[in-house]
């Protein structure tokens, strides 16, 4: 029985590495941050290795390509080393390139002529703003619709006013965001629902804090980010940063980490009548 | 061949009966009844250390007799017996057999009884083979460990201790050799109750595995269950580990010293005033940071210290009183010091307690009082910007126990009062600590049936919170069915437990553990199911198999986040652990082998909403870091020539990790455009799902020889061994933000010694 039991630990000790099992990152996977925006003429593209340590930087690589599938027009993107904001050091890829509306683009890090990490992204079509008629009640609105859009975030309404209380007018520019359950998916595109009754009382309670109690509003206007479907919030409503960061959560990219965006910002001017203003308290 | 060796304490005094006792008295049928009951206690001859398991067996003439097992006292009563002239005879492996003739008369008679070596008279006698204990003799979770089991296991120091033997349980897993957690059937270290001559003790294990706050030279006897445990324990969720301090010598002084790359200790023992009252100190100081460290070319941060002692009194055959002191030091670093998160960790336990153990003279009844006093420190990081966690805990407790001719009836209370206080500095971002005070007060009844083959033990415990406003009722149950040589037991019961020890468990090297009632109110609670079956198919031979099913509800775990910061959330999350071990042991003439096998499998799960975005569903489900598979442990000694040559090998699956798949920088995406250009972005960890990776396996061989000598007066024991002694390189902990791996201790080889007059 000893000999037996012998033969087993030896397999046993035999059996067994004592290595930990290395991490998957092998320097294929890439993490790809940005953007294709059809109303700029030059894209950028944060993109860097996977790194197998916290506090490596491991080399780029190969190179970074797109193409946009409808034509197969290929553009590579030349890479360039940044100082970010923080100070950080970093490579952005540039390319000078103005996408199509509703095109389609595949955006490729490439290594000795394969394709490691991409994404694929539709750039939204062009979208013309219609806004419903105001409606004045207990929780008066104003509906904006935009036909066509696939998607849309950061709804906000920015206010230009000025004190009415000073002898020498003073003007102020007011950004109040639209609640995220006001911006809904319907049958043609997007609505964002201005709840101006909560807005103006948002918008008192800043400038209250600037010292004015009397204003008189000049402009209306709404500001909206036109995204491609992708660019959805994981849970409901909410782009929250300790969400987002879980990698996979938002993200298109395939073989790697990141999100590759498309959109553009829409800015609208609501062309209000003095009573309109007057019902809402502007 | 049985010698007769007669020493019979007759009662000296008769102390002063409290009246609750009385009325418990006037209910037992005893009272009116034309029986009486023989009682007393059981020494050691050489030294008067109480005798545990010692068979007393009363016969009356012609008729068929009764007997009784002493407990952790050396105390045994035979109760409810006829009238009338008695034989009695003592028995115990090991010892010559005591006979004595007892005039049984209505009320109580008390004998009490010294025993003499047999081996030491004999000049050697093998008993090794009836040798009650060891690691296969198990019922339903519970093992009674006794010093000799401890020296069976290869040590770094010549004494033995505790902690060391405790890792070759299957029950037991430990993260390594250093940091001192032990993780028993599933449960994590603070669901662990630890109890010194019943004083609480919150992390009595020193940093290096080795080592605890009990050597086995001050250990008497151990009952460790590793769950299924009776109602007297309360307020813990996994296991008991209750250990008895020996009472020290009432008949002669004696001194030791040892000395090890590890460990320099000291200890005296001896009678005061007479041989009733004896005298018990210990000292031990590590010197592996100094001493250690040069032997293996490492450092080796790990400084501790503990010191103990005991002052222990007969005052009467029916009352013994015990004061018991201990105080244990660590300071040391787990882990790789240049890892971010690891830090220097120091803790101390402090505890005090005064046992008195009454016998009313009048009454069949036992009283087992306990006051007691614990506080426990822990810090982590420097002093003014690290955390820190503070237990202390003012006791009382009681235990009566009737004894009758069928049962034993035992029922106690506890009074408990804990102040607690911690400070996380953020080591969990939605959870803050304030002073807290904490009280519960506990009753149970735990009656002892036994009915021919078949001993049950039902019991309900009562705990009343009134800080927390709280109350909980947890039934449970022991059953042995003996037949011959087969044992078959089972155990099962409800547990909960209201102070908990909060760990970020995401990191092998993270040992703070902050001290506090349930962060979200609800308290955690348990049920254990155990059954077991041991046999002893020839003599020497002892073989056990048991499996169990735990659970853990409400527990408090740490959150993963891919932001690479050292601060988590909490989630509440339910756990489970099932499985099994099997145990062998030899004994004979050529020694001792233990061969034992676990299979565990622990399972926590929990949930989030925020999980949908995380795992893709709302629950997850997870293995925790302490979930070892498989876990082999040999081990074993024998004698060649006067020298003692012990080994063991161990083998554990890997544990649970939780991989990271690589780093990059997260660039917030939100409501509005990503600017790549200017946003820098921040740190983050691409992990796998929470604890999905395996760490490599662990194995060991450790060898050591010793040998006696005596030098005039003087016993010396030299020691030579191996720790580690095929060079394994086995981990502790796994930096996965730098890959960094810190090793558990590589080959050492040790030497000792130690003399005692």
């Amino acid at each position: 029985m000893s000999r037996y039991l012998a033969l087993v630990l030896l397999a046993l000790v035999a059996g067994c590495d004592s290595d930990v099992p290395a991490a998957a990152a092998d320097g294929d996977a890439h993490t790809i941050w940005g953007q294709l925006d059809p109303t700029q003429a030059r894209q950028a593209l944060r993109v860097e290795p996977v790194s197998p340590t916290l506090d490596g930087r491991p080399e780029f690589v190969g190179r970074v390509v797109s193409e946009e599938l409808e034509t197969g027009a290929e553009t590579v993107w030349r890479d360039s080393l940044v100082r970010f904001r923080d100070g950080s050091q970093g490579h952005v890829f540039l390319a000078d390139l103005r996408p199509s509306y509703g095109s389609t683009h595949e955006v490729r890090v490439e290594r000795e002529g394969e394709t490691v990490t991409y994404a694929r992204v539709t750039v939204p079509p062009r979208v013309r703003p219609v806004f419903e008629p105001l409606v004045v009640n207990a929780r008066s609105h104003l509906d904006l619709l935009l036909p066509g859009a696939p998607r849309v975030v950061g709804a906000r309404v920015l206010y230009s006013v000025v004190n009415t209380q000073a002898a020498t007018p003073v003007g102020y520019v007011e950004s109040v965001p639209v609640e995220p359950q006001d911006v809904t998916s319907i049958d043609v595109g997007w609505r964002v629902q201005i709840d101006f009754t909560r807005q103006v009382e948002l918008l008192r309670n800043r400038l209250r804090q600037l010292d004015v109690t009397r204003f008189a509003a000049t402009e209306v206007r709404i500001v909206v980010s036109v995204v491609n479907d992708e660019w959805a919030a994981p849970y409901p409503f909410t782009f929250s940063p300790d969400l987002v960061i879980v990698p996979g959560t938002v993200s298109n990219v395939r073989g790697g980490y990141g999100f590759v965006g498309a959109g553009y910002t829409l800015d609208v001017t609501w062309r209000a009548t003095a009573e309109d203003l007057r019902r809402l308290g502007l | 061949m049985e010698r007769t060796s007669l020493r019979i304490r007759r009662p000296t005094a008769v102390l002063r009966v409290p009246r609750f006792l009385a009325l418990v008295a006037l209910l037992s049928p005893l009272a009116a009844a034309q029986t009486g009951t023989i009682r007393g206690f059981v020494v050691d001859a050489a030294d008067g250390q109480p005798l545990i398991g010692v068979n007393v067996f009363a016969t009356p003439i012609g008729g068929e007799g009764r007997g009784a097992s002493t407990d952790v006292d050396g105390l045994y009563t035979i109760a409810d017996l006829p009238v009338g002239r008695y034989g009695v005879r003592v028995t115990y492996v090991g010892y010559t057999t005591v006979r004595d003739t007892v005039e049984v008369t209505p009320g109580i008679v008390s004998r009490s009884y010294e025993m003499t070596q047999l081996a030491a008279e004999l000049g050697g006698v093998d008993v090794s083979a009836e040798r009650p204990g060891g690691a296969a003799d198990v019922t339903a979770g519970l093992q009674r460990i006794q010093p000799r089991d401890i020296e069976l296991v290869p040590a770094p120091d010549v004494t033995g201790d505790l902690a060391n033997y405790l890792t070759t349980l299957p029950s037991v897993v430990t993260s390594g050799d250093q940091g001192g957690q032990l993780f028993i059937r599933g449960g994590e270290p603070s669901q662990n109750q630890v109890r010194l001559d019943g004083i609480p003790l919150y992390q009595p294990f020193h940093l290096l595995g080795f080592y605890s706050a009990f050597p086995s030279d001050i250990v008497s006897g151990v009952d460790f269950s590793a769950g299924g445990y009776g109602a007297r324990y309360g307020g813990f969720l996994s296991s008991v580990l209750d250990v008895t301090a020996r009472t020290g010598n009432k008949r002669a002084f004696e001194a030791n010293g040892a000395a090890s790359p590890f460990m320099v200790s000291v200890g005296a023992e001896g009678p005061v005033a007479g041989d009733d009252v004896s005298v018990m100190v210990s000292g031990r100081r590590a010197v592996v940071e100094p001493v250690g460290s040069q032997i293996v070319g490492r450092d080796l941060p790990f400084q501790f210290s503990d010191v103990f002692g005991k002052v222990h009194a007969r005052l009467s055959d029916d009352s013994q009183i015990s004061f018991t002191g201990i105080h244990t030091a660590d300071d040391g670093v787990v882990g790789d010091p240049a890892s971010p998160g690891v830090a220097r960790l120091r803790w101390t336990n402090t505890g005090g307690g005064l046992r008195l153990l009454y016998l009313p003279q009048q009454f069949d009844l036992t009283a087992d009082v306990v006051l007691s006093y614990s506080l426990h420190d822990m810090q982590q990081g420097d002093d003014t910007l690290g955390r820190a966690s503070s237990i202390e805990r003012v006791g009382a407790e009681f235990q009566l126990t009737h004894t009758t001719r069928l049962a034993v009836i035992n029922f106690g209370g506890s009074l408990e009062a804990f102040s607690l206080d911690a400070a996380l500095e953020g080591l969990f971002s939605d959870f803050r600590t304030d002073k807290q005070t904490v009280t519960e007060v506990a009753g149970y009844v735990e009656p002892e049936i036994t009915l021919g083959p078949l001993e049950l033990r039902p019991g309900l415990r009562l705990t009343t919170a009134p800080s927390e406003r709280a109350v909980f009722v947890e039934p449970r149950g022991r059953a042995v069915l003996t037949v011959g040589a087969h044992r078959l037991s089972a155990a099962a019961g409800r547990y909960h437990q209201a102070l908990v020890g909060l760990s970020d468990r995401r990191d092998a090297t993270s040992l703070f553990t902050a001290w506090t009632s349930s962060p979200d109110g609800r308290t955690p609670t348990g049920t254990h199911l155990i059954g077991g079956y041991k046999v002893r198919p020839a003599a020497g031979v002892d073989v056990g198999v048991e499996v169990f099913y735990k659970t853990f509800d409400n527990l408090s775990v740490g959150e993963f986040s891919s932001t690479p910061a050292f601060t988590t959330q909490l989630r509440r999350a339910d756990g489970a652990a099932a499985g099994g071990d099997a145990r062998l042991e030899l004994n004979g003439a050529l020694g001792s082998l233990s061969v034992t096998y676990a299979l565990t499998s622990v399972r926590y799960r929990t949930s989030s909403p925020a999980y949908t975005v995380y795992y893709g569903a709302e629950e997850l489900a997870y293995r925790p870091g302490h979930d070892r598979r498989h876990q082999v442990s040999v081990f074993g000694g024998t004698e060649i020539r006067g020298v003692n040559l012990t080994a063991r090998w161990q083998y554990g699956s890997g544990l649970p990790f939780s991989q990271a798949l690589g780093f990059d920088r997260f660039v917030y995406i939100g409501d509005g455009p990503i600017d790549p250009l200017t946003d820098g972005g921040e740190p983050r960890v691409i992990y796998d799902q929470p604890f999905a990776a395996r760490l490599p396996t662990y194995h060991r061989f450790d060898v050591s020889v010793d040998r006696q000598f005596e030098v005039g007066p003087a016993t010396v024991t030299a020691q030579v061994g191996l720790i580690n002694a095929y060079d394994r390189r086995n981990l502790l902990a796994f930096d996965i933000f730098t890959l960094k791996r810190t090793d558990q201790l590589p080959l050492f080889p040790v030497f000792g010694v130690r003399v005692g007059v």
